[in-house]
């Protein structure tokens, strides 16, 4: 086991799992930031929904059509001063966190990458990815407008870890969110488990858990984004667990068929194009044992959301660096994933938001 | 390993998706919400003095805790400083009685709205 130096790096210690930023004025900056979202956005998201919905069916009523383009429906619906406010402020919060979190760690950026080189070589677990890898184009856009995205920043990873406390909004600290997710993923019915994949790990918060949940296990973290195993790795190391990383598309792993007892992907499908997605459903289930077990944490089908929030959905989509997510909650995912051969455990909503979207591979 | 090239793969991983760069928010852009693109740059200029000022309030905060507690000040005390959880919380109240302050009028047609947390659609109906 490696043991990674860190009190030069991070003189200000690590908040849960995440570095803390390099100064009090950058932390104190992301609070404002990450408190004026919740008050000024989250607790406004019915009502923006309603009004923007209000001026949409006003509109389909004078004159018979129902807009269903962002362009078309900003132009209505940003009529309404606070409507607009609203974008203006998510926007603007949005870009700011990225750029201040950035901005801090690049403080260090030099130190960091040596961590990550170091890193590299050490264990627990380990990381493999390779640096001549070309991404294909959807994987390089900037999700969440964070510059850079996923895979374009060789710090990128380490913006998003503080990135995604601000997101949260304190409801993810210390990868709670994520390890809960853990706790509550499904097992296959014969309850062996030898190994397990995360697919799309990002840094490894819910890998980490499920590491925690099955300490027995070979617990795997991929992920299309070396800047995204690479970090995971670092941060996993922090924590003494053992999980092993590699740099994969998943819907081109490098494993052999059956091999793996669970493969979970937690909020990676609304990221990715419906095609993808498809591709992804196949190679899950080819490196999937006969009985073992594919479950999705993701956002619910358009089945099962209200207008208002298909219309926040395509405002964020347009205008906060999620392009795919409409294609995700309008392709029907549980009977994609049905199509790819696995049989789900239920079709209700209320069940598959405690358990997520859970299929098992036919024995 | 796949056998093929790091082009060859991306062309492969790529086969069907030329339609990505067309979607909506594929490019980042630089958006504007109202008409008269000012509003939009007074609202953002607005935010980060909203944001600089609350730095300067922490720092102020900080500053008379260790005061209080260690009778003396330094800029590294400050940047070393672990609030505890009581403090934590005092001063996130703080900082939504400011925000709150500061921002009230933006939504007065809707009403001031709660203070709410980060509810994915995973969570929401459990």
């Amino acid at each position: 086991m490696g043991h990674i130096e860190t009190k030069s790096l991070l003189t200000r210690g690590f908040n849960g799992n995440t570095p803390e930023l390099l100064n009090r004025a950058d932390e104190a900056y992301c609070d404002f930031v990450s408190g004026a979202r919740n008050l000024l956005m989250y607790a406004q998201f019915q009502n923006i929904g309603k009004l923007g919905e209000a001026e949409l069916d006003q509109a389909a009523k004078a004159t018979g059509h129902r807009p269903n383009s962002p362009d078309a429906i900003k132009a209505l619906v940003m009529k309404v001063p606070e409507v607009a406010t609203y974008f203006r402020v998510k926007r603007t919060l949005q870009e700011s966190y990225w750029r201040r979190i950035a901005e801090s760690y690049g403080l260090k950026q030099r130190e960091f990458e040596q961590a990550l080189a170091e890193a590299d070589q050490m264990g627990p677990g380990s990381v493999t990815y390779d640096p001549n890898f070309v991404y294909p184009a959807y994987a390089t856009i900037d999700i969440h407008v964070q510059p850079g995205g996923y895979t374009g920043q060789r710090l990128g990873a380490l913006t998003y870890d503080y990135g995604t406390k601000i997101f949260f909004g304190g409801a993810g600290d210390a990868d709670s969110l994520h390890h809960s997710m853990a706790e509550k993923t499904s097992a296959p019915k014969d309850g062996v488990v030898k190994r397990v994949m995360e697919i799309g790990c990002s840094i490894g918060q819910m890998a980490c858990g499920l590491k925690k949940r099955f300490p027995n296990a070979e617990v795997w973290g991929t992920d299309i984004g070396a800047p995204m195993v690479r970090y995971a790795h670092w941060r996993t190391i922090q924590q003494g667990l053992d999980v092993l990383y590699a740099q994969m598309p998943a819907e081109d792993l490098d494993f052999p068929d059956n091999h793996f007892d669970i493969v979970t992907a937690h909020l990676l499908f609304h990221e990715i194009p419906v095609p993808v997605i498809k591709r992804i459903l196949a190679e899950a289930k080819r490196v999937l044992r006969p009985g073992g077990v594919f479950v999705l944490w993701d956002f619910f089908s358009a089945k099962n959301r209200s207008g208002a929030t298909n219309f926040m959905g395509l405002m964020d989509a347009s205008d906060n660096g999620e392009p795919f997510a409409p294609g995700f909650v309008n392709c029907d995912v549980e009977a994609l994933m049905e199509q790819a051969g696995f049989k789900l455990r239920s079709h209700d909503p209320q069940e598959l938001g405690r358990t997520g979207r859970v299929g098992d591979k036919p024995i | 390993m796949s056998t093929l090239t790091p082009e060859e793969r991306a062309k492969k991983l790529s086969e069907g998706l030329d339609y990505v760069k067309d979607l909506p928010g594929f490019e980042r852009g630089h958006p504007h919400y109202f008409k008269d693109p000012m509003i939009d740059h007074l609202l953002e200029i607005v935010l980060q003095l909203g944001a600089e000022m609350w730095i300067i309030r922490d720092r102020q905060m900080v500053t008379e805790h260790l005061l209080t507690t260690e009778g003396k000040v330094t800029p590294e005390m400050i940047e070393a400083f672990k609030p505890s959880p009581e403090f934590r919380e005092k001063m996130k109240a703080e900082r939504g009685t400011y925000t709150r302050r500061l921002y009230q009028s933006l939504y007065d047609g809707i009403g001031p709205g709660g203070e709410a947390a980060f509810v994915s659609g995973v969570l929401k109906v459990r």
